[in-house]
């Protein structure tokens, strides 16, 4: 029966099944080397991290490395300050600047801020560490968390300043003119119409962005340096998860891997939950526009 | 409160370099219903939208002569938009109700923003539009639910209601019925033809039925000129011009 079928389709056409199939094996091919390597990195550090993750890790300053134990409250604590303070100085400038650009960036200016956008969007993080070095750490003569949030600010802004003007693209022309045609004002049109309409796309970029500075090591290492103490304002050293994660691994102390493991589990998880929660969010509000 | 005539002179309107509406001398007549017909592409919307300064956010398009409300040029530094738009509101073709608002916030959002504070007024006067715009019966109960829930034709009255909650002279509605099935088209007309005794009224419509059900004056716009303008039963039944007779009886458009 198959050799009766194959023998009535012409060689050039069974030529083309199997490029297609060819096409179709090599794109599998590709797909697995770039998923199996982040599964293996995302197994890794759950296995090995979960098993020794500890209430006293979360909850306890490290001790001195010739003791076992210890924990890393610090820097949990420090992330979330150094973090928290650049998301809030960021979103104003990032959301402000995604609504010009949307809203009132059809010239010259508004262009050349999206594109600047979209070149400090890929901007190696170390850069910006730099840039908060000099502004900063040089100035004050010190590391600070004030640093470290400038710089993970910087690389905060664009991200978001990029989605919101993409979210804010998203509402329906026809909604500002609704608004245009009651006798509103530019502002009111743009806080009070068309940002709201636009929000869950707008916190979506908010969170991946916060996702994305949470884990960045490279611009924390000579700005927010670090701390072994419990951190004492935003104009001293603090630890960070990152830089920990870094120190620790590189240290020549068997229980200090491991901890590094737990942080590092600790850290991904986070950036994960913010990830589901930014794209549950998303989805759930594009069928919200969709209906509406 | 008294309806107010609009007039236009030598109204031109471009896009780029394209000429969309060449030279309207028009009257858009108080407390009166004006009809506005034409094949797709006549210029008809483009000059409602003038009507309004909807154009003013269009980057390309470009707006010259002369347009009165009163005896007041809106273009040329006689008013500004904002002023005009609370004097002169629009419906649009599709119902645009803010997503993000109830029922009643969309009524009150515009009112509020212009200085209308008090409770009790705002509650008066989401009562007195939903009555106008035929809606209140069928929503009263509930206010303060999302306005998408509406359906498409009960969001078109919204739409209305809330274009009269600011107190216009004219209502400009550019096609409000050509998204709505039958039934909700009939209360559409049926509104209309309540609002005129208060309201300076211009409907675009590519419906010409609709046109001489609803209308007091008709103009029928070609290739961006107005061919003749005049009342609605002599338009229909002894045009002056052989295109309007043409595109009227079904002959082309």
């Amino acid at each position: 029966m198959s050799e009766g079928v194959s023998q009535t389709i012409p060689l050039r056409l069974r030529l083309r099944f199997l490029r297609d199939r060819i096409l179709v094996g090599l794109c599998v091919v590709a797909l697995a080397a770039a998923v199996v390597p982040l599964v293996w990195v995302l197994w890794d550090v759950v296995s090995v991290g979960a098993a020794h993750l500890s209430v006293e890790f979360l909850t306890s300053l490290p001790e001195p490395p010739t003791r076992p134990g210890g924990g890393w409250a610090h820097a949990f604590l420090g992330s979330v300050v150094v973090v928290g303070s650049a998301i809030l100085m960021g979103i104003p400038v990032g959301v402000g600047t995604g609504i010009y650009m949307s809203e009132y960036g059809n010239n010259l200016l508004g262009r050349s801020t999206r594109f600047l956008c979209e070149v400090m969007a890929g901007l190696p993080s170390i850069v910006a560490g730099i840039v908060a070095y000099g502004l900063i750490v040089v100035t004050m003569g010190r590391f600070s968390a004030l640093s470290g949030a400038i710089a993970l600010a910087v690389l905060f802004v664009p991200i978001v300043a990029i989605t919101t003007q993409e979210a804010l693209a998203l509402v329906p022309r026809h909604q500002r003119e609704g608004a245009f045609a009651l006798g509103l004002g530019d502002a009111s049109t743009t806080l009070r119409v068309v940002l709201p309409a636009a929000m869950g796309n707008v916190l979506t970029g908010i969170m991946l962005a916060t996702a994305r500075v949470a884990g960045e090591t490279a611009p924390l290492l000579f700005t927010a340096f670090n701390s072994r103490f419990w951190m004492e304002g935003l104009d001293q050293p603090t630890a960070t998860v990152p830089v920990n994660i870094y120190n620790y691994a590189i240290s020549p102390f068997d229980h200090w891997h491991d901890q590094a493991w737990a942080g590092a589990f600790v850290l991904v998880s986070v950036v994960l939950v913010l990830n589901v929660a930014a794209r549950t969010l998303w989805a759930r509000r594009a069928r919200f526009m969709a209906g509406g | 409160m008294m309806p107010e005539r609009m007039q236009t002179k030598d109204l031109r309107v471009y896009f780029g370099k394209t000429e969309a509406v060449k030279g309207v001398d028009m009257e858009i007549r108080p407390g009166a219903v004006t009809a506005i017909i034409g094949p797709s592409g006549c210029g008809k919307t483009t000059f409602l939208r003038s009507l309004n300064r909807m154009h003013d956010n269009t980057r390309s398009a470009r707006v010259t002569g002369h347009v009165y409300l009163g005896d007041r040029d809106i273009y040329n530094g006689g008013m500004n938009p904002v002023e005009l738009r609370i004097r002169v509101g629009m419906v649009f073709q599709r119902p645009n109700p803010f997503p993000t608002m109830s029922i009643r916030e969309n009524i009150t959002f515009a009112p509020r923003r212009h200085g209308m504070r008090r409770r009790s007024d705002l509650q008066d006067l989401v009562e007195e539009v939903l009555r106008q715009a035929a809606l209140w019966d069928e929503v009263k109960d509930r206010l303060d639910d999302p306005a998408t829930g509406l359906s498409g034709g009960q969001q078109q009255r919204l739409c209305i209601a809330r274009a009269l909650a600011v107190r216009p002279k004219v209502l400009l509605m550019d096609e409000p019925a050509s998204a709505l099935d039958p039934t909700a088209t009939q209360r559409i007309e049926e509104l209309i033809f309540d609002l005129k005794a208060e309201y300076t009224i211009a409907i675009v419509t590519h419906n010409m039925q609709q046109a001489a059900r609803v209308s007091d004056y008709t103009a029928f716009f070609y290739m961006g000129e107005l061919i003749e303008f005049g009342e609605t039963d002599v338009i229909f039944t002894n045009p002056k011009e052989a295109q309007t007779e043409a595109y009227i009886t079904g002959r082309f458009g």
